[in-house]
């Protein structure tokens, strides 16, 4: 069972929120816990897990063979992120920085002169802390390919699930609804829109959510920080009312969830009474799945 | 042979820029026997870019046949293209004019690494 935790906005508490859940599931199941935001990971920071890494991850740059090279330049026209440059009768140059891996040159390559080469674009690491498995992806400064970092940290969960047999997977998304939120999403089972009370959340969401659609995932939405804007929350909830969106808990602002996160645990390890929010939504989110 | 130099203005007794990808101005410089044959300058339109200036400047230069080029820092990517297609690269300053004669002298040292880092349109 997969849940991913999303919301479009940045800043909503979306990891606050998804380690929360996890710790709280994780008192009566095996969790495992994916931080999918690869460009910026939290989740080892809320839960103070001691990172380990476990496998780098690498992507596909050409390999070019100067010996079959017939100097046509084929290559160069095709590539479409300009990393390679050819001038006559010269052998292509090759600037790996902006490469994203397409393979387009090594397809058109008439002399077989492109074989395929790596690049690190990331690393995987591995934790656990309170109870939860953690998987985190992070990306290489400076490269391009979010999306297939995802994938990648996706991929290696999904071995790790079925290793510790994992009851269910947790996976905290970027924000915005870009490739890496996108990786995120596909293949879950429940979306947890969150969001909180204001118009750049809810314009946000409602675009996560048209992606969260195409997918055709069951979701429902955590109006985190509820209480900042009555108005505004009543403008979300009658929102989601008209397009038939459950609501799965409302949860108010305070300083005690900033205090926790700069302690560096989930908020309901310390506050066993926030503990009602979290299990609410797991049961919200279970009786929509039936 | 032909040379190439960044400058920031576009005749022969414009001082070089420092930076080869934004410069304003190449200035395209034909020798024979220590003297310069003819010269053309032109504008450089990578200098405009948001990114990537220096891999498109340096296509640029190397598609125009040069076999060095002059210039104040050269950055990784420029850097790694020139490299690639075997064209030298020497860091020099002052007026175009006497930096054409600086390299016929032979008083030049050619780099064998980028001499600056990645710059991005900013004020730098």
């Amino acid at each position: 069972m997969k849940i991913v935790v999303t919301g479009g906005k940045g800043g909503t508490g979306k990891s606050t929120i998804a380690a929360a859940l996890a710790y709280e599931l994780s008192q009566r199941k095996k969790v495992l816990l994916v931080d999918a935001d690869v460009d910026c990971p939290n989740d080892h920071l809320i839960l103070s897990v001691k990172r380990r890494k476990i496998k780098d991850v690498f992507q596909f740059i050409p390999k070019f063979n100067h010996d079959k090279c017939t100097k046509c330049g084929k290559c160069a026209e095709v590539c479409k992120q300009h990393s390679i440059i050819f001038v006559k009768d010269k052998y292509p140059a090759f600037i790996p920085d902006t490469c994203t891996g397409c393979k387009a040159c090594l397809v058109v390559c008439p002399s077989g002169a492109i074989k395929e080469g790596k690049k690190k674009i990331g690393s995987i690491y591995r934790g656990n802390n309170f109870g939860v498995e953690l998987i985190s992806g992070e990306l290489k400064i400076g490269e391009l390919a979010s999306g297939e970092m995802v994938s990648e940290t996706r991929r290696t969960a999904e071995q790790l699930e079925s290793k510790i047999k994992a009851d269910v997977t947790i996976i905290d998304s970027a924000a915005g609804i870009g490739c890496p939120v996108i990786a995120s999403i596909t293949g879950s089972d429940y979306a947890v829109a969150v969001t909180e009370p204001s118009p750049s959340a809810l314009n946000d969401l409602k675009r996560v959510l048209l992606v969260i659609e195409h997918f055709r995932i069951p979701r429902g939405i955590v109006i985190n920080k509820h209480d900042l804007s009555k108005a505004f929350c009543k403008k979300i909830e009658i929102f989601a009312k008209k397009n038939k969106i459950p609501i799965l808990e409302k949860i108010p602002y305070s300083k005690k969830v900033i205090e926790s996160t700069i302690k560096m645990s989930p908020i309901n390890v310390h506050n066993k009474e926030y503990g009602r929010y979290f299990s609410k939504i797991l049961k919200n989110i279970e009786n929509n799945l039936i | 042979m032909r040379v190439v130099i960044s400058s920031t203005g576009n005749s022969l007794e414009s001082e070089v820029d420092v930076r080869f990808g934004r410069c304003p101005y190449f200035v395209f410089v034909e020798l024979e026997d220590k003297e310069i044959k003819n010269h053309e300058i032109v504008e450089n339109t990578s200098s405009k870019q948001a990114g990537g200036a220096g891999i498109t400047a340096a296509e640029f230069v190397a598609k125009k046949g040069v076999q060095a080029v002059l210039t104040g820092n050269i950055g990784p990517r420029a850097f790694s293209v020139f490299s690639q297609f075997k064209i030298d690269v020497y860091p020099v300053t002052g007026k175009i004019s006497d930096a054409i004669k600086a390299f016929v002298n032979s008083e030049l040292k050619k780099v064998d690494a980028p001499t600056g880092p990645m710059r991005h349109k900013g004020p730098f």
